[in-house]
């Protein structure tokens, strides 16, 4: 009896090496995770891009072939929407559309054939519920753009220049845009090289290697270009100038005037995180470095606009915060997590109440033991004493902890693909992609305990 | 159980017993830590022996000699002997205190404070003599490098009355909420209310050589912890008294009241910074740094000449009331602490080691602007003597011995307070 309950049990499993479960409790966290995807290869967005329709109902995710789905988060339906391949951009604050460029056709193979919209692109918008689909603007030869505003009014992007002597930097953003020379399980280049002593490096010490690389290429060559492109004339402007490495661009999603982008490269090695306003005023940045070795990166809003959040290590891989500066007063606070719950992206939840984070393996910055979970964070604060305080007290960093509770057992997922965490609108559930099981598929862990 | 068990354990648990009453009779002169493989020695033999307090200096430049407080008086221990001797019969040390007598750094002589007066004694000759009057209602702190001023502290006024910091007898504090607060807090409040009385307050050098008061740096501010450079004989380091995270503690100034430098700034609330000390080249000064308080815990540095700054992260056991450098500034000690203290450290009773380790670049790359930013570094911690049977609230107070084969330290964990130095070495 117990033989056969046990043969059973075995050939459960190997089905299930085939197929994932499509429900289960995990038993390490008592939680509840749900298979969203059915289709091997479905990821759902990067940690920051919005992919959740205006009415909060519907979670937008990548298909094998480039295109877009929209899941039904009630239902778990699975609607196909747009044919890939596209670049999926951000699904609209206010008409809940998903934004996605569309090359031109292609002529010819070859590397250079593929390098991103050399041929111009056309912004589409597509409606989850009527699967209907607009074009917004047509995009120049060599533009490409990569986030909307909150009112849907403008496009941005990163503008090369003409005589672009940083080939490298380009190679790097087809690698990432096109799974490229990677490996299609993890959506980024497979890093190896050595060390100045010859020595073999870890994967994330390649990626670091080659990220300063090319930052050395870009800081050598012309200026980049951030533009705007109004939607509404197809005006484009240039609203910075500079020859760092400018990526990670993002809109507020309330702010249709504020944007916040990066330098890229080795984050110890770069002041990484900045805001501007979209009409090119009031450049600030948002981190200053005070110790050597200290890094600040994977920054995002807060869902109400007012404030941004990023990792902060200070030093790298010693001691781990999630900071926050509050753009219009510039106050800051900051949440102190344990080496094992730093994660690779973090998140806020739509009440900005709570965070969430996707881990990290031992190899990465933390080299965390036992790091390999999807993790829920209540903020704390360091309690004040009885009144009394510093003087200065209210300009100081306000300091608190985040108290960590695990949701999904991860030590079967390859963190060369970042699972990405996002809460969705009702705040019951946390979105991420994972190759636990082998394939990509797009999962979601209910924040309340199964009972 | 059988009868014969019954009695074997009542056996043992008498042998037990026996054991524990012979030691709290004498406790062991010798033996190896069981926990950690390091050579521990008694250095006191009378009961109540106290070693001074972790920045005062108590050994001579040569360092053959150390001086503690035995229950007779002020005292020199051989270090090469172990013999102790009595100098100064009827002088009286308070193990909460940090001042009122040091040895010289350059001469073989103690300077200590006695009936209003600053004396000296010779170690080798014991030769005595009386240098100068302190002004009435002072004490003296420290002796400077070159053994011609001591520094001290004075009220320019009346002198708060009572044991300030600590509840008088039977007395509780209250919360705003009027519950009774934990005896920590209650203490918080108590410096708070010193802070806010805004007592005029001053520093002062004698000149040893005259007997010259030199009044310097008169302020309201709570002043304590006042220490010399070991060899600038000009610099002094004092401190703002009171709850941590709410002053700005660490300041040096000059014996001519010029050049008063805040050494340390907050950058975030509830950050506290305290229980300072100069490296042995008087070029540092290290402390205590949390951000925040009972969360991260750094030993930092300051680098007076140059204002680069060094922060070595420590994990949460590894926090000590009091931390220490060795001579040649490689080492660092600490005294660790219990669960009740500030770090609520799990597993802190320990006499530590550390070995500092800068954090290393990636792949070669480094920030450019490297030179200008704060150094970042771990300790490697091991541990030296296990302190379980120790009550932290005698603070032990490690001291690098000169020869920085050992590091001295004063315990309970017998009973009454001796003095201990455990062997940096692994017993082999």
């Amino acid at each position: 009896m117990l033989r056969s309950l046990l043969t059973t049990l075995a050939i459960v499993s190997v089905l299930r090496a085939a197929e994932p479960p499509t429900e289960w409790i995990d038993p390490d966290t008592g939680h509840r995770v749900v298979r969203l995807s059915r289709e091997p290869g479905t990821a759902s967005l990067y940690f920051h891009q919005n992919a959740y329709s205006a009415d909060g109902k519907k979670l937008f995710v990548t298909t094998p072939g480039g295109g877009i789905a929209a899941i039904d988060l009630a239902t778990r339906e699975i609607k196909p929407l747009v044919p890939g391949p596209v670049s999926v951009l951000v699904a609209g604050r206010k008409t809940g559309d998903i934004y996605y460029t569309k090359r031109a056709a292609r002529s010819g193979g070859g590397a250079e054939a593929a390098a991103p919209d050399a041929m111009g692109g056309i912004v589409f918008a597509t409606n989850p519920t009527t699967g209907a689909t607009r074009e917004v603007v047509k995009l120049p030869p060599g533009v490409s753009v990569s986030s909307l505003n909150a009112d849907e009014t403008l496009l941005i992007g990163v503008m090369l220049p003409e005589s672009s002597g940083d080939r490298g930097a380009r190679n790097a953003v087809v690698a990432r845009g096109a799974g490229g020379s990677g490996d299609a399980r993890f959506l980024q280049a497979n890093y190896e090289g050595a060390g100045p002593n010859g020595e073999k490096l870890t994967f994330a010490q390649a990626k670091d290697l080659q990220l300063h690389r090319t930052l050395m290429n870009v800081r050598a060559s012309p200026p980049r270009s951030l533009f705007t492109l109004n939607i509404a004339t197809g005006a484009i402007t240039v609203i910075h100038r500079e020859s760092e490495w400018l990526n990670h661009l993002q809109f507020s999603p309330t702010d249709p005037n504020r944007l916040m982008f990066c330098h890229e490269g080795p984050w110890i090695e770069v002041d990484r995180v900045w805001t501007i306003l979209a009409d090119g005023t009031g450049l600030t940045k948002v981190h200053t470095r005070t110790m050597n070795m200290e890094k600040a990166g994977h920054e995002f809003f807060s869902a109400d606009g007012g404030t941004i959040w990023y990792d902060l290590q200070m030093p790298r891989s010693e001691v781990f915060w999630l900071a926050g500066w509050e753009i219009a007063t510039g106050h800051r606070t900051w949440y102190q997590l344990q080496r094992d719950e730093w994660s690779v992206h973090f998140n806020v939840s739509p009440d900005g109440k709570l965070f969430a984070g996707d881990g990290g393996d031992e190899e990465m910055v933390a080299h965390a033991k036992n790091g390999k979970w999807i993790y829920l964070f209540r903020p704390t604060e360091v309690p004040e004493m009885i009144g009394i305080k510093s003087p200065d007290a209210a300009n100081l960093i306000h300091p608190g902890i985040f108290q960590a509770e695990r949701l999904v057992n991860l030590s079967q997922h390859d963190y060369r693909l970042e699972p990405n965490v996002s809460f969705t609108p009702d705040m019951k559930w946390i979105v991420f992609r994972s190759n636990l099981s082998g394939a990509v598929h797009t999962y979601a862990v209910e924040i309340a305990k199964a009972k | 159980m059988s009868a014969r068990d019954i009695v074997l354990r009542f056996l043992a648990l008498l042998a037990l017993a026996a054991g524990f009453v012979r030691a709290a009779d004498e406790p062991p002169t010798e033996w190896i830590d069981a926990a950690t493989g390091h050579r521990v020695v008694r250095l006191s033999r009378e009961p109540e022996t106290a070693s001074l307090y972790f920045h005062q200096n108590p050994f001579t430049a040569e360092g053959d000699k150390m001086i503690l407080v035995t229950p007779g008086g002020l005292s020199v221990l051989d270090l090469k002997t172990r013999e102790i001797k009595l100098i100064v019969p009827g002088f009286t040390y308070s193990v909460r205190g940090s001042g009122g007598l040091e040895v010289g750094h350059k001469t073989r002589t103690v300077y200590y404070e006695k009936d209003g007066a600053i004396w000296a004694t010779q170690l080798d000759t014991l030769a005595t003599r009386q240098l100068a009057k302190l002004p009435p209602d002072t004490s003296m702190s420290a002796i400077n490098a070159d053994e011609t001023l001591a520094v001290g502290i004075l009220y320019e006024g009346p002198k708060p009355a009572g044991n300030v910091g600590w509840p008088a007898p039977g007395q509780i504090i209250r919360g705003p909420q009027g519950q009774e607060l934990p005896f920590a807090e209650q203490r918080e409040v108590l410096l708070y209310e010193r802070v806010q009385q805004k007592i005029p307050m001053a520093l002062f050098t004698v000149d040893l050589r005259d007997g010259k008061i030199n009044r310097f740096h008169h302020s309201s501010e709570w002043l304590g912890h006042v220490q010399f450079s070991p060899t600038d004989p000009q610099l002094v380091m004092f401190c703002h008294e009171g709850p941590w995270h709410m002053v700005d503690r660490l300041w040096s100034v000059r014996t001519d009241g010029t050049g008063l430098t805040k050494l340390h700034t907050r950058a975030m609330n509830m950050e506290i910074a305290g229980h300072e000390w100069f490296a042995a080249d008087g070029r540092t000064v290290w402390f205590d740094l949390q951000t925040p308080r009972g969360e991260d815990f750094w030993v930092a540095g300051l680098e007076l000449a140059t204002g680069k700054r060094t922060q070595y992260h420590l994990e949460r056991n590894f926090w000590s009331v009091h931390f220490n450098a060795s001579p040649d500034g490689r080492l660092f000690a600490g005294d660790g602490g219990d669960s009740e203290m500030v770090a609520h450290a799990p597993d802190g009773k320990w006499i530590w080691l550390f070995r500092p380790e800068r954090v290393p670049d990636v792949a070669g790359i480094r920030n450019p602007a490297a030179g200008n930013l704060a150094d970042a570094g771990v300790f490697k911690a091991e541990r030296l003597v296990n302190m379980a049977a120790h009550n932290y609230q005698l603070e032990p107070n490690v001291h690098f011995t000169p020869d920085m084969k050992w590091i001295v330290f004063r315990s309970n964990m017998h009973g009454p307070m001796h003095v201990y130095a455990v062997e940096i070495a692994k017993a082999k």
